[in-house]
């Protein structure tokens, strides 16, 4: 699913986001990314998205070697990615239907399976009262729930969730994150990234990887 | 997909329209006009080459051959000319005939011919030939035997010579400038589109879109509106030609007369299928610079 060999990253204008890492995560997996802010949890959410190539070393993701891959590869890749980013990228002046819909018109889903897929996934975040109303003027929270029903909706194979506990407080926080690890099945790998570490305790993860300064480390696994 | 896609691919061009409406609406102004004028520019490039090419067909020397000559012989001299290169035909001009197209020409001059006695003109043979080779005929006509005179005009033959190359330089010119203009206003606008929606276009690279799926809308939108351009730049053609032409002298003498000519569906359709080929191609120039990620 993923498996890394020292791999790092270095961005060009000489930052070291990530020092080499090994990592290993499996299919049906739920991973918590601890780190605090600018300590590399997004650069390596955008390693697996390949919106950055590895400086040194192999990361293999879905099969795919990340180092040698063109942008056709990566875009084939990505469709089998439900990406939850920092600050959601919806498309504005759009509606939730819209949103959730357009990402998928160009994934290999039947016609006729789009709208059933599209109103599930809303209804699983609950935001399914919001259905024709414009991203603009919804909630940072609603905003969200449209995010993850977007993602849900391509039937991914991974689910990466950047900071998905940022603005809530705890109880929302606790209740997002049940929803994304809930997400995780047979076919499907959950990952989330988080700086808030009194959190994860209430999640049921299969290993909590920790970032200090780039420095990955693998602190706890529950991993069969 | 794009089967799967057709209302959203239609909707997103009209997206893309409102969310630039002022660029929209300037662009598809100023291409009807470079359509409109190019259609005029190209019409009467059409009708000065056709002009050209019947001066060129209407090149003649005249030859004047020794008086006392006998029939036999000049029906021998005409042959030997026609056997000639380039010599398309010949008419022999009598002194009568002569004396006939000097008074026509003359009109109501024509009383000063009456001052002769005699006939002025002398009989002459009008030697119709191919343009190009004008000069070189008339060197050999003058080697022949029983040959006195021969007038070729070549300074008149010269300047149609550069007239026709004029206009086919300044029609190709105003051609190349045209699709130039073209290609440049309507790359803008999808620029300008592209540019308005990177965030959007950003966010469906991440999410796997294919290029395609992503450009189609930006292509769509440009062909669309050099297809609409294109047809109000002919809506504009027979607006002009009609009301000049209804009113007896047409001012635009150069276009053919729409009323009269039906082959106008001719016109239609190379503008219509013009306007969409530029638009195709200036749309994918324009969309050359969206960056892949
Ligand atoms: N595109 C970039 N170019 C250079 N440096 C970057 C870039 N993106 C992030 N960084 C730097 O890399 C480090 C890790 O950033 P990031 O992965 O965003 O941290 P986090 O998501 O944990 O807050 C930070 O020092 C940040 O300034
Ligand atoms: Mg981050």
């Amino acid at each position: 699913m993923i498996n890394s060999q020292d791999c790092s990253l270095t961005y060009k204008d000489g930052t070291d986001a990530l020092k080499p890492f090994c990592l290993k995560i499996d299919k049906g997996e739920v991973v918590v990314i601890l780190g605090a802010s600018g300590s590399g949890k997004t650069s390596f959410l955008k390693l697996l998205l390949g919106i950055e190539k590895p400086t040194t070393g192999s990361l293999e993701v879905l099969g795919n070697q990340m180092s040698s891959m063109s942008t056709t590869q990566i875009r084939k890749l990505r469709m089998h990615i439900g990406p939850i980013f920092q600050d959601f990228r919806l498309i504005e002046g759009r509606t939730v239907l819209d949103n959730v819909l357009l990402g998928i018109r160009f994934l290999e889903i039947p016609k006729r399976e789009r709208t059933e897929l599209t109103l599930t996934s809303v209804e699983r975040v609950g935001i399914q009262h919001k259905l024709n109303q414009v991203v603009d003027y919804l909630s940072w929270g609603e905003r969200q729930r449209v995010a993850i029903a977007r993602a849900l909706a391509r039937k991914p194979n991974l689910i990466i969730a950047d900071e998905p506990t940022g603005n809530l407080d705890h109880d929302n926080a606790i209740n997002v994150l049940n929803l994304l690890s809930n997400l995780a099945g047979p076919e499907t790998t959950v990952i989330i990234t988080t700086h808030a570490a009194h959190l994860i305790d209430e999640i049921p993860f299969t290993q909590i990887i920790t970032i200090k300064e780039g420095l990955m480390e693998v602190k706890k696994s529950d991993r069969k | 997909m794009i089967a799967n896609n057709f209302t959203y691919f239609i909707k997103e061009t009209f997206t893309i329209y409102k969310t630039n409406k002022l660029s929209t609406i300037l662009s598809l102004i100023s291409l009807s006009m470079i359509f409109f004028i190019s259609i005029l520019i190209i019409s009467g490039w059409g009708i000065s080459r056709e002009f050209v090419n019947l001066l060129k067909n209407e090149a003649a020397i005249s030859v004047y051959y020794e008086p006392n000559l006998n029939s036999y012989s000049l029906e021998a001299l005409s042959s030997t000319i026609l056997s000639i290169d380039g010599v398309t035909h010949i008419i022999d001009v009598s002194a009568d005939e002569s004396y006939t197209q000097m008074e026509a020409i003359l009109g109501s001059e024509a009383k000063i011919l009456k001052q002769f006695d005699e006939n002025p003109f002398v009989p002459y043979l009008e030697v119709s030939v191919q343009l190009e080779d004008a000069k070189m005929i008339g060197e050999a006509i003058r080697e022949i035997e029983h040959v006195d005179y021969v007038r070729d005009n070549q300074t008149v033959l010269d300047k149609i010579s550069q007239i026709s190359i004029i206009i086919g330089s300044i029609g190709l010119l105003m051609t190349v400038a045209v699709v130039v203009a073209t290609v440049l206003i309507t790359s803008h606008i999808i620029r300008e589109g592209v540019h308005s929606n990177e965030a959007q276009i950003n966010t469906l690279q991440l999410l796997g879109a294919p290029d395609l799926f992503i450009h189609l809308p930006f292509w769509i939108s440009g062909v669309l509106i050099s297809f609409i351009a294109g047809v109000f730049a002919l809506a504009m053609t027979f607006v002009v030609q009609f009301n000049l032409s209804s009113g007896g002298d047409r001012i635009l003498p150069f276009l053919p007369d729409f009323t009269e000519l039906f082959s106008f569906d001719k016109v239609i359709i190379s503008v219509i299928l013009c306007s969409i080929l530029i638009g195709a191609t200036s749309s994918w120039f324009g969309l050359r610079m969206v960056k892949r990620k």
